[in-house]
């Protein structure tokens, strides 16, 4: 699957096609070149994004494979890369190097019931897990989509999220942490464990839970579904850490001596990121 | 960009020895002036010139009288980036030992007259004003100086590795001047500053048979209990050791440590 | 190639002989200390000393290198090629050389680095075996003080003061080539003396510091007290890093207008990679301000356990080669046999 290329430092050129406002402080990139289209990725996995003489940045792909190139979601943390990437225009250039890093094992998920737990910005690398299950619907069982942000206007792919509400053959469920009377809305506030609290299936074991947001969520995630009756090895979360070379090779990522999230990750199950003292700070 | 950037360069409380390492940069500083148009500078301008509308402001020194934090804000009004250069702008410099000792005593044993004296308090430049870059170094850099120009020319923050001195000293290769049981070398009889200190300097006093001075401050997480601790064991007296850890930045940083 | 033996004043002569194919780097005393240099002279040797203040990883992982250049607006990235002038590093010593053969692991698996390994496989390694203990070093409880692979030549000084070479590559065989007269051949007669000699050396390195049953303490998790200790007298100042044959971190960051060539030109961008310490906060900091080790312990603990558990768990070697070298350079003190000695209770 990895094709060594001849030297790993070195990106690839793209151009940046279409640029989406998602909300206030995320966009989505489009990229495009002869060498985009041909890599090959599975959901899970990270690219590089290089902006020349400004830095580079460890990014989930949010997206499943289509013809006319690929699409990133960043959003603006106010790093000197995220903020540049967020002034620049279409037909500016970037680098790319990838894909990196473990995908989820979405063919050893196959016959499996799926729920996704999209916390913030979690939802991007799990929308790639989403689009290839409906892509391979008949090889997968019911499917459950939990979504919490801080507020309203924080929802990404909003379009998206509402067509996938509208199909049959899958459930969406959306959570905010709070949101003030002006702007609230009909569905359900509150933590995104109080969704999961209430998800109680019949066989537990059917199910195969894909996880992505920040770590500390993941604790309170995990203890809730753990209390349903989900072990740790059925969760299986997308973790981020500070990265530079993606390659195993500059330590940046290193979990406590024993883990490249680059390399042997970044996609763990909750028992292997417990297993790991700091795995999930 | 169709026009140039018009850049401005400013001397408070200071020797005006960082804008001397400008010069310094010889046929370099030609190739920045092909980006940039300098329209104020005292030092180098024959011409007066005009301090108004400036992209950038470059400034030196530190603010010590009311007068220099007057112009700080006229500065900053009339320019959409301020960056300092030296160790006087980021941290007070060395001026700013003042701000730990009597302030009348200290100007008693420096004047004889002290009708014409209005120094205060040693402010670092984002004490009074936002400052939105700094590049350190007693003097500066003139490398990372250029850097930090190009960069900001180029719509980017200038690249930080955030590192002590300890780090650019062994890429160098250099004798350690800090390593334990070892007697300090006679000419020198202080300790190095160089594992608390910023680096940035290319680890330029080690590299000269010098220990670090610390002149660019404190690193982010600098321990600096146990480097005192540690100077203490190596025989040098408390006062010693507080005089160098507040050599430049006794006018801002909190000097907590040198009473314990 | 059968053993051969060389004396002390013919290894003089075949030294000025190398100097004249290849750039020879060689032990020299300096500042009072020995540091590798690149010799003009066999006699700028310092051939009494222990080891060197900075080990040889330097010489294929810079401290500091450019991987490529490219255009800020176009892209079209450039890599750097690094310099493979043919050399030779004399005086490698095993313990080294043992941390060379794992950071080639490191170099080559998974994603080949081609900085690195170009350079590797244009230098020479010559090793000196050591026989007798340096300083702070306990090669022999990390088994580190015989090499089978990873050098070209290895001497060892023989009670005699003969010196025996063994050859470790083809490469090192050619590099007699011409200079066999310098040496003679081993004979049944020598078996004794080898023996003897190797004997003594096995008997001097013997383990002393317990590292039996590390891996079951260290996965059972009650090693905090002593990270909690050391938090309260690190610097964070990261020398031990910069001075360990086996730790290869790095930062990368990407720079504009500072071309060589073309100083001030705002298109062309460089990338640069530098020596980093996992000890640094920084190292950890990502953009937001969020730092995955916040701690000192917690830093600590991951450079102790990289060593200790990690790299033994995937390369199957310890990741300290007990040079001793970050016991003497650390400013406070801080002597990781101690910590071997704490963690397994001895």
């Amino acid at each position: 699957m990895r094709k060594p290329r001849e030297n790993p430092y070195i990106p690839f050129d793209a151009t940046i096609t279409k640029i989406v406002d998602l909300n206030e402080e995320s966009k989505s990139f489009h990229l495009d070149s002869s060498e985009l289209r041909k890599m090959i990725y599975q959901p899970g996995q990270f690219i590089q994004v290089t902006v020349y003489g400004v830095g580079e940045v460890a990014i989930g792909i949010t997206d499943t494979i289509y013809d006319e190139g690929f699409e990133v979601a960043i959003r603006n943390t106010g790093g000197r890369v995220t903020s540049y990437l967020h002034t620049m225009k279409v037909g500016d250039i970037v680098g790319i190097r990838g894909p990196l890093g473990k995908p989820f094992p979405m063919d050893d998920f196959k016959g499996k019931n799926l729920l996704f737990i999209c916390a913030g910005i979690g939802f991007w690398p799990i929308r790639a897990c989403i689009k290839h299950v409906i892509n391979h619907r008949e090889d997968y069982g019911k499917l459950l989509a939990i979504f919490g942000v801080r507020n309203p206007s924080l929802f990404t792919y909003t379009d998206e999220i509402e067509s996938w509400m509208s199909r049959e053959d899958m459930k969406v469920q959306r959570t905010v942490d709070s949101c003030s009377d002006e702007d609230c809305w009909d569905e359900n506030v509150g933590l995104i464990t109080s969704l999961t609290d209430d998800f109680k299936p019949q066989n537990p074991e059917d199910w195969i839970i894909l996880c992505c947001g920040p770590p500390v969520a993941f604790k309170f995630i995990g203890e809730s579904l753990n209390k349903n009756g989900f072990n740790d090895d059925q969760i299986w979360v997308s973790l981020e850490r500070k990265m530079k070379c993606g390659i195993g090779k500059c330590n940046h990522c290193l979990i406590h001596g024993t883990r490249y999230v680059c390399m042997d990750g970044p996609v763990f199950t909750l028992g292997e990121a417990r297993d790991m003292p700091g795995g999930l700070d | 960009m169709s026009e140039k950037p018009r850049v401005g360069i400013f001397g408070m409380t200071s020797c005006y020895g960082c804008q001397l390492e400008i010069i310094n940069l010889e046929e370099n500083i030609l190739r920045l002036l092909d980006h940039v148009n300098i329209s104020y500078w005292r030092l180098a301008l024959e011409t007066p010139s005009d301090p108004k509308n400036l992209d950038i402001a470059i400034i030196e020194g530190s603010a010590s009288n009311q007068e220099e934090i007057e112009e700080l804000r006229e500065i900053r009004q009339n320019s959409k980036i301020v960056i300092t250069i030296g160790a006087c702008a980021a941290l007070g410099g060395v001026q700013g030992m003042r701000n730990l000792m009597n302030n009348e005593r200290v100007m008693s044993a420096a004047y004889s007259n002290l009708s014409g004296v209005r120094a205060t308090e040693v402010k670092a430049i984002h004490e009074v004003i936002k400052v939105d870059y700094a590049v350190r170094g007693c003097p500066i850099n003139k490398e990372e100086f250029a850097a930090a120009i190009l960069h900001l020319l180029a719509g980017t923050q200038p690249p930080a590795w955030n590192m002590p001195v300890c780090n650019e000293c062994k890429i160098k290769g250099n004798e350690c001047f800090f390593e334990r049981k070892k007697p300090l070398p006679h000419y020198q009889s202080r300790v190095c500053l160089g594992p608390i200190s910023e680096a940035g300097c290319g680890a330029r006093c080690p590299s000269n048979g010098m220990p670090c001075d610390g002149c660019r401050g404190w690193t982010e997480d600098a321990h600096v209990k146990q480097w005192i601790k540690e100077g203490l064991e190596r025989n040098q007296t408390i006062e010693d050791l507080a005089m160098l850890v507040h050599r430049y930045s006794g006018g801002t940083k909190d000097s907590e440590i040198a009473k314990e | 190639m059968i053993p051969r033996f060389i004396s002390q004043e013919a290894l003089k002569e075949w030294v000025e002989h190398l100097i004249t194919q290849f750039s020879v780097y060689a032990p020299v005393q300096e500042k009072g200390d020995y540091d590798f240099a690149k010799i003009a002279h066999a006699e700028e040797i310092a051939f009494d000393f222990d080891r060197t203040r900075m080990s040889i990883k330097g010489f294929f992982l810079k401290p500091e290198e450019k991987l490529m250049s490219a255009s800020a607006s176009k892209g079209d990235p450039v890599a750097s090629s690094p310099d493979t002038s043919k050399r030779i590093i004399f005086g490698a010593r095993p313990c080294d050389i043992t941390a060379l053969n794992l950071t080639d692991n490191v170099f080559v698996k998974d994603f080949y680095d081609p900085y690195y390994m170009k350079r590797r496989q244009s230098t020479i390694i010559i090793g000196i075996r050591c026989t007798e203990k340096c300083r702070t070093c306990f090669c022999g409880t990390m088994d580190s003080n015989n090499p089978l692979t990873g050098y070209d030549i290895m001497l060892t000084e023989m009670d005699t003061g003969e010196i025996l070479i063994q050859a470790g590559s083809d490469n090192g065989e050619k590099l007699f080539r011409g200079s066999r007269h310098l040496t003679r051949q081993s004979s049944e007669e020598d078996q004794s003396l080898i023996l003897k000699t190797f004997k003594k050396i096995t008997e001097t390195f013997t383990p002393d510091i317990p590292t039996t049953g590390l891996k079951a303490i260290i996965d059972l998790g009650r090693t905090e007290f002593l990270w909690k200790k050391y938090e309260k007298i690190c610097l964070s100042c990261g020398q031990c890093v910069f001075v360990c044959p086996t730790c290869w971190c790095f930062d990368v960051k990407e720079i504009v207008g500072a071309d060589e060539t073309d100083f001030g030109n705002l298109d062309k961008t460089a990338r640069i990679r530098r020596w980093a310490s996992c000890l640094y906060k920084d190292y950890h900091t990502v953009s937001g301000g969020h730092i995955f080790m916040p701690t000192v312990a917690s830093r600590l603990e991951n450079y102790y356990k990289h060593k200790l558990r990690g790299i033994p768990e995937k390369f199957g070697v310890w990741g300290c080669v007990g040079c001793g070298r970050c016991v003497s350079t650390c400013p406070v003190g801080i002597d990781i046999r101690e910590s071997l000695k704490e963690l397994t209770g001895d």
